[in-house]
């Protein structure tokens, strides 16, 4: 109901007011008029974003409306037939400082069931983008450690990944994200999965993280009422644009009791 | 026991199947985590067949039928790499359609090899008359595989868990799989030669199975499928030995055996848990 309202609510600026609502800070993620068709058939039309930093970023859609296409093209994956996309100010396409990015995927429900590696293994794996040959292992452990304990994790860095519950295996992948301490954090459908309270206790999660370390912060969902009480810009992608809520700086909940 | 291993031993043939049957009960499994854990458990069968159509193919060519295979192998693992990639999220498609066509040429071919008995010695494969040019070529194998597996062991674990997520980190996801695969395609041709064609894609699943009923993390996954592979391989060797089985087969169905011994102690250790 609350996105319902929430959406309501949305003003529908323009794509030029869409570039500007960042501020004038150094852009994470900066798209100039993209557009992005697969065949005949639109998917992204004239879109334009720019998130700035320490800015927590929610693009919230139906199912089909063309989250994923948008991340895609946001991540260098896919090539826009039209526009211009930077991350830091480096075509997305060649951008390859992967250390800047953290990135939560979307937990699909088995993913992780019976994948033997321990929390710590995965965890660690995002200390690759670092690309130090030869690593040392006691700072791979402290780093992890400390990603571990961010997300209210610690002590579980033995146990097997396939052994946790959706909200943990999320924070897990959340730890992974922080391991490299990224300047832009990108979360696919963060809450799928999750029951209410871990939902609730992930968005608090989160709301520290964005606040405490400045980092900016881009999620992509379909339910925005899930995290509506994150402190967030919100943007709808709708009709193959993406439009901005008018209160883009207010949490989502008060959005929803307005 | 001692007597009876120095009379085993006493046998070239016997010692040169031991340290052949001992680098593919680590090489095999150690790319077939990898194998398994992306859900491609049967691309060894798929190659194994496509192997078997390059045996044919060398044999009715005039040139040596492991390099046949090799060939054969090579093409269609690059062919299954892609199709995988045009049919995202069907892997298994990719895979189905490989082994239709190698058993389609293996079968349209076998008609016309000179030496029928060569061919069928690759369906089963014969470890205990491995040659020595087999055994170099057989260990070369394996040391390369260790090596690649122990060098790209943090891109593995990544293009196995997330491709997307690897792909964000850094990883060169498509070169990756592209090596991997490649890597793949020689353990199955050079291991088909050996262990036999119908056999090889078992002795790269079968001990990874093992491992995920007991094993707790990557690192153990991959030290118990190994452990699995040569214990299973020492065994069948000596059970071939005494017995007169045949050695793929003796050394398959040691596996199946540890597989079944290890569900049933765990559920056992279960009960036993539940009742403390």
């Amino acid at each position: 109901m609350g996105g319902n309202l929430a959406s309501k609510q949305a003003g529908r600026l323009g794509s030029a007011d869409a570039i500007d609502a960042g501020g004038a800070a150094d852009a994470a993620v900066e798209l100039d008029r993209v557009a992005f068709s697969y065949g005949s058939s639109p998917v992204l039309r004239d879109v334009s974003l720019r998130i700035g930093e320490g800015e927590t970023c929610m693009i919230v859609g139906e199912n089909g409306a063309g989250k994923s296409t948008l991340l895609g093209v946001m991540l260098g994956e896919l090539i826009p037939t039209a526009g211009a996309v930077r991350l830091f100010g480096v075509p997305a396409s060649s951008f390859c400082d992967w250390r800047r990015v953290g990135y939560v995927p979307q937990c699909i429900a088995g993913t992780y069931e019976r994948f033997p590696a321990t929390v710590k293994e995965v965890v660690a794996a995002n200390r690759y983008a670092l690309r130090i040959r030869f690593p040392s292992r006691s700072e791979d452990d402290d780093a992890v450690s400390t990603a571990l304990a961010s997300v209210g994790m610690q002590g579980y860095s033995k146990r097997p990944i396939g052994e946790l519950s959706g909200g943990q295996v999320q924070r897990v992948l959340l730890a992974r994200a922080l391991v490299n301490h990224p300047d832009l954090l990108i979360l696919d459908e963060p809450t799928s999965g999750m029951d209410a309270d871990a939902v609730e206790a992930f968005a608090g999660l989160l709301q520290g993280i964005a606040k405490s370390k400045a980092k900016s912060v881009v999620i992509v969902t379909h339910d925005v009422r899930r995290l509506s009480g994150l402190s967030a810009r919100v943007l709808r992608l709708e009709s193959s644009m993406l439009a901005e809520n008018a209160a883009c700086r207010e949490p989502v909940a008060r959005d929803k009791e307005a | 026991m001692l007597a009876y291993l120095a009379d085993m031993f006493s046998h070239g043939f016997m010692t040169r199947a031991f340290i052949a049957g001992i680098v593919l009960g680590v090489a095999v499994p150690l790319v077939g985590v990898v194998v398994v854990l992306k859900r491609l458990s049967m691309v060894g069968d798929a190659l194994s067949h496509a192997s078997l159509a390059g045996v044919a193919a060398g044999l009715i060519g005039g040139i040596n039928p492991v390099a046949g295979a090799t060939v054969a192998c090579m093409t269609s693992a690059l062919a299954i790499e892609g199709i995988r990639r045009r049919f995202e999220g069907h892997a298994d498609l990719a895979i189905a359609v490989v082994m239709a066509a190698g058993v389609g040429l293996a079968g349209v071919l076998s008609g016309f090899t000179p030496n029928s008995s060569t061919f069928s010695s690759f369906l089963f494969g014969s470890i205990v008359t491995v040659s020595n040019d087999e055994l170099v070529s057989v260990v070369v194998l394996g040391a390369a595989v260790v090596a690649l597996c122990a060098a790209f062991r943090r891109e593995l674990f990544w293009v196995t868990i997330d491709e997307r997520a690897a792909r964000l980190a850094g990883v060169r996801v498509t070169a990756v799989n592209l090596l991997f695969i490649l890597m793949t395609a020689a353990t199955v041709s050079i291991a088909s030669r050996t262990v036999g064609t119908l056999i090889v894609s078992s002795m790269m699943t079968v001990p990874v199975a093992c491992a995920l009923v007991v094993a707790r993390s990557w690192r153990q996954t991959m030290a118990v499928s190994c452990s699995v592979g040569v214990t299973s391989a020492a065994i069948g060797l000596a059970m071939s030995y005494s017995l007169g089985f045949k050695p793929g087969g003796a050394i398959v169905l040691t596996e199946v055996a540890i597989l079944l011994a290890l569900i049933a102690v765990k559920a056992l250790a279960k009960r036993l848990a539940c009742f403390r």
